[in-house]
C-alpha cells in the first residue's frame, strides 16, 4: 500500500497564491499570551497595558503560528514568516469590576478589592500570504 | 456574586468600526464644575491649562464646559451608540483628570460588563466544520473485512523489492 508522496504540494499551494484563488484565509496568531484562530473582520479582546498602541493605529501581528485556506494549511515550526496579518486597534477600555473577597470566619479578617483590567479590542483587517519555498525532502 | 449572576454581553462594535477606517466613538464631552468650591479645583486647573490642547487633538469631539454652582464636578461623555458615561471627579488633580479623559476617548461607549467570549467572527469555519468522518478513509461497498492491506506499514516511496516485483509481474503478463 503506497501512500502518495508530498512532492509538489508546495507548488500547488504557490499556484493558488500566485493566482490569488485561495479565497478567504484564516490564521492562528499569538497575542497577549493567548492563541486565537482568526480570519479577516474578526474582533479580539486581549488583556494589555496602557502602553499598547492608541486607538485607530494599525498594527502588524508578527507571531503567526498557522495559516490556511479552503484547500491547504501551512503550519509554522513554530512561526511562519511568509504571512502578514494586519489589525486595527478599535477600543481601549476597562473590564467590569471583578470582586476579590478574602474572608476568615470568626477571626475578624475581611478584605474586599474591586479589580478592573485593561482591555484592548482589535479588528483583524487583512491576512496576506506570500509564496513558500519547497523544503520538503 | 457569581459570574452567572451578573449582566453579560458578547463582543461587538458600533457600525462595524475598524473594518473601513476607525471612527472615534466619543461624540460629546461635557465638563461640569463649580467656580467656587474646593473640590472643583483640579477641574478648573485643567480647564485653564489642558482643555484647549485636548480639544485641538480631538477635533471630532464636541467639548463643553458647564458651570454648576455648588455641585460636585463630573465628566459626562456621550457616545455614537447613544449611551452616556458619567465620571465624578471631585477632589481629582488635573493630571488624573487627563487620564480619565483618555479613558473616555478610547472607549466605544458599550457598558462595562462581563464579556462572554473574547472573540467575535462573521465566518466561523473556512475548511468546514469537523465531523467524525473528516479525513477518514472511505471504503468501497464491496470491500471485505478483515483485509490484510489495512495491516501493512505505510510506504512513502517504492522500495527496491517493490520495483523488482512490479517488473516481474510486467514480464510475466507479457509472456502470458
Amino acid at each position: 500500500m503506497v501512500t502518495p508522496s508530498t512532492h509538489g504540494v508546495a507548488d500547488r499551494i504557490n499556484e493558488q497564491i500566485s493566482q490569488n484563488s485561495h479565497g478567504r484565509l484564516f490564521a492562528v496568531i499569538y497575542i497577549g499570551g493567548h492563541q486565537f484562530k482568526v480570519t479577516t473582520e474578526d474582533l479580539l479582546l486581549i488583556r494589555t497595558n496602557r502602553r499598547f498602541p492608541d486607538v485607530g493605529d494599525r498594527i502588524c501581528i508578527e507571531k503567526v503560528l498557522l495559516v490556511g485556506g479552503k484547500d491547504f494549511t501551512m503550519v509554522g515550526r513554530p512561526l511562519l514568516n511568509n504571512v502578514r496579518v494586519e489589525a486595527t486597534v478599535v477600543e481601549k477600555t476597562l473590564s467590569h469590576r471583578k470582586i476579590w473577597f478574602y474572608f476568615i470566619r470568626r477571626k475578624g479578617v475581611k478584605k474586599l478589592k474591586l479589580i478592573q483590567d485593561f482591555l484592548t479590542v482589535i479588528r483583524i483587517n487583512s491576512i496576506e500570504v506570500s509564496e513558500v519555498e519547497d523544503d520538503v525532502d | 456574586m457569581t459570574n452567572r449572576g451578573i449582566p453579560s454581553a458578547f463582543l461587538r462594535t458600533t457600525l462595524h468600526n475598524g473594518i473601513g477606517r476607525y471612527v472615534c466613538q466619543l461624540q460629546r464631552l461635557t465638563i461640569k464644575f463649580c467656580k467656587e468650591q474646593k473640590q472643583s479645583r483640579g477641574v478648573r486647573d485643567f480647564i485653564e491649562n489642558g482643555l484647549v490642547d485636548f480639544a485641538k487633538n480631538n477635533p471630532s469631539v464636541a467639548v463643553y464646559a458647564q458651570v454648576k454652582r455648588h455641585r460636585s464636578p463630573a465628566l459626562v461623555a456621550e457616545y455614537l451608540n447613544g449611551k452616556t458615561h458619567i465620571i465624578p471627579v471631585a477632589e481629582k488633580e488635573a493630571a488624573e483628570l487627563l487620564e480619565w479623559l483618555d479613558f473616555l476617548r478610547t472607549r466605544s461607549g458599550e457598558d462595562l460588563i462581563r464579556m462572554r467570549k473574547s472573540q467575535h467572527t462573521f465566518s466561523p469555519s473556512i475548511q468546514g466544520a469537523w465531523t467524525p468522518v473528516t479525513n477518514k478513509q472511505v471504503f468501497p461497498p464491496d470491500f471485505t473485512f478483515p483485509n490484510n492491506e489495512l495491516f501493512q506499514a505505510h510506504k512513502f516511496t517504492e522500495s527496491a523489492t517493490d520495483i523488482l516485483q512490479r517488473l516481474a509481474r510486467k514480464s510475466t503478463s507479457k509472456t502470458d
